[in-house]
């Protein structure tokens, strides 16, 4: 009885080893199939399930001003669309989306098209901010969904807009030291798996290759005078009632562009409102004819050719000079002047004699070593390189016009170099916008610096008694040259249109600043030079120096005692 | 008596490696939900570092706009009824 028990127990026990056996044989035969024979197939399943390799775009670099306050910075923005399954419901939807964001009338009018096409997908709003996605999300909406991408944005607005220039859509860079540093901005975009689980919710990011952010851009441009100086521009052309107007204040040693501003300007967070016309940087877009304002390269390379000398008289006639069929005219009979009245005075004449009696060859090659007709290199797009025709175009009569700045177009920032080598005692320095440290000056020899220190006086007594008397500051002296030239429109210059012009430098002993204002076309009561660009000129100074804490020299040795008063300040 | 023994001795150690196998097999899986419950948790910390981070951006942008010196101006001259500082308001006294 005993035996039979234990063979049934045997029995029970070979059974349930062998039915094991067999599930564990089953099992491996499978995982075989699954792991081994199969393996590449489920393998390239499980992974197009479960892991996504996306492309990371890198973080654009930001714009800082010369004291590191931000003037571009990228962050994330919520683009927001709507799956487009039954007409009737993205159109109800659509509806509610009405009550709680913006749309201009046309936008909304696409939206509406592209639903009753039958799009699929269609943008509701790209690139908008938190508080408007918390209002979308509010409603609940089966159909809308948002997704993150990356904004630039301008928190200074309209500041600086025309050296900062915009991005499109996709964060490339349009204008401005966006375009011009777009690959240095942009970085590195990167790759990343994401791996999901049977629900798709992901837990876990692998880098593959971590995205390298674009540089940050560090420009010599200073916030606080940037804003002085567009307040100002702004100011003169809208009281003028000007086309357009530019200003430009550079370090006048070191080459440093502190403010470039241009007006109109335009608002780069809102990159639909901008016309092509604001959009022109005219400090370095425009050619304009320079007029007065040439007459510093004209006495400056009669100067270095010993052709006149500082006291001697000069007969500048009776206010009309002819001579072969052209006929050039002062603003008054002047008669005899030296050279520092023909600069103060401005005479067209005497400077159209002086450029005359240079060989026409060397004048050309001392316009061409002022870096006339050539672009300054500086660090954004689309400059300019002025007109100068080339020697063989010259015909008799080019040298008259050129002593005064006609038959000659210029960029303002041309001009603004032409009196910094004056400014700097003959050097020309290049212009920079970016800031680098530390920072090497690269200096080139245009004139003597005997002949620039001249210059610097004559330039001086402009401001004193001559012409841009109304560029004078109280406490600091100022060496300048205003310029009023007539509007070349359809191949002839107008007699009531005008472009009015000042450029110069301050403290006119040791400079420090130097800078240009050009209002082109100003329509109101006043267009010259001296009456239209001095005056900004030396307001933007003005407040400048006093920001930069540049002291009048006679006031080293002082203390100013402010008188404290609860409602005083200063920009 | 002996071979009952000696299956009885087979059977136990059959059953002590299927045990080992179990306890080997709940312990991986344990030790790879573990890691999965990690992953998860390190992948809401690494979303939130970004949300937050985002969040200090914003913040960054909102202070430069406040700090937009057209509003400055605005607000000193407008609001506050500030005035700029002339020269009649300087007094100058020379330095011993």
């Amino acid at each position: 009885m005993k035996k039979d028990v234990n063979r049934i127990n045997k029995f029970r026990l070979y059974f349930v080893l062998s039915i094991t056996l067999l599930a564990f044989i089953i099992i491996i035969v499978r995982l075989y199939t699954l792991q081994i024979i199969d393996h590449k197939y489920y393998y390239k399943k499980k992974l197009q399930q479960s892991k996504s390799v996306v492309e990371v775009s890198p973080e654009r670099g930001a714009i800082f001003d010369r004291n590191g306050r931000v003037l571009a910075l990228t962050a994330d923005s919520f683009s927001v669309y709507l799956i487009n399954k039954h007409k009737k419901n993205s159109f109800e939807e659509l509806e509610k989306l009405k009550k709680v964001v913006f749309f201009s009338s046309s936008d909304f009018r696409k939206i509406r098209e592209r639903i009753s096409k039958g799009k699929r997908f269609i943008w509701i709003k790209r690139k908008t901010d938190e508080t408007v996605l918390s209002r979308i999300t509010r409603l609940n909406l089966k159909n809308v969904g948002y997704i993150i991408e990356k904004k630039r944005y301008y928190p200074n607005d309209t500041l600086a807009c025309h050296v900062l220039g915009l991005v499109n859509i996709d964060n490339k860079g349009l204008e401005g030291v966006e375009r011009y540093f777009d690959s240095t901005l942009s970085g590195v975009p990167g790759k990343i798996i994401i791996k999901r689980d049977a629900r798709r919710k992901v837990f876990e990011e692998v880098v593959l290759q971590k995205p390298e952010k674009g540089e940050d851009l560090y420009l010599t441009i200073d916030k606080v005078i940037q804003y002085i100086t567009e307040k100002e521009l702004e100011k003169a052309v809208t009281e003028n009632k000007a086309r357009w107007g530019t200003a430009i204040i550079m370090n006048s040693q070191t080459g440093e562009i502190l403010a470039m501003a241009s007006y109109p300007s335009y608002n780069p967070n809102n990159p639909t409102s901008i016309t092509k016309f604001n959009r022109r940087n005219r400090a370095i877009e425009e050619n304009y004819t320079p007029g007065s304002t040439f007459k510093i390269v004209t006495l400056a390379s009669a100067f270095e050719a010993n052709i006149i000398r500082k006291g001697k008289l000069y007969n500048c006639g009776n206010g009309v000079f002819k001579y072969n069929g052209i006929e050039i005219r002062d603003h008054a009979r002047f008669g005899a002047l030296t050279p520092k009245e023909i600069l103060a005075k401005s005479s067209n004449i005497c400077s159209a004699k002086i450029a005359h009696r240079m060989r026409r060859a060397y004048f050309y090659k001392m316009i061409k070593k002022f870096h006339l007709g050539r672009k300054t290199g500086i660090e954004l797009p689309g400059e300019e390189s002025g007109i100068l025709r080339r020697l063989t175009l010259w015909t008799d009569i080019s040298s008259f016009y050129l002593g005064f700045g006609y038959e000659i177009s210029v960029t303002p920032i041309q001009i603004l170099e032409v009196a910094n080598i004056i400014a700097t005692g003959g050097y020309y320095i290049k212009p920079t916008i970016i800031e680098r440290k530390p920072y090497s000056v690269r200096r080139e020899r245009v004139i003597s610096s005997r002949t620039a220190n001249i210059l610097k006086e004559f330039m001086k007594e402009v401001v004193i008694s001559g012409t841009g008397k109304l560029a004078r500051l109280e406490d600091y002296p100022v060496s300048g040259k205003t310029g009023t030239a007539e509007l070349l429109i359809e191949g002839k210059y107008s007699k009531d249109r005008h472009v009015a012009s000042f450029v110069g430098f301050v403290p006119a002993d040791n400079p420090k600043l130097t800078a240009v204002v050009v209002i082109y076309d100003p329509m109101g009561d006043k267009y010259y030079g001296g009456e239209v660009a001095a005056p900004v000129f030396s307001r933007i100074m003005r407040e400048t120096l006093t920001y930069l804490n540049i002291l009048p020299k006679k006031k080293k040795n002082i203390i100013i005692v402010r008188k404290r008063s609860s409602n005083e300040y200063t920009s | 008596m002996q071979r009952l023994r000696d299956s009885q001795k087979n059977l136990f150690i059959f059953i002590v490696i299927l045990i080992t196998i179990t306890i080997f097999a709940i312990f991986s899986i344990w030790h790879k939900l573990g890691v999965v419950k990690a992953s998860y948790r390190l992948h809401e910390l690494q979303v939130r570092k970004k949300r937050l981070q985002e969040k200090i951006k914003r913040l960054e942008i909102r202070k430069e706009k406040l700090l937009n010196l057209k509003r400055v101006d605005e607000i000193a001259k407008n609001q506050l009824k500030m005035r700029k500082v002339t020269p009649e308001d300087i007094y100058i006294v020379v330095e011993e």
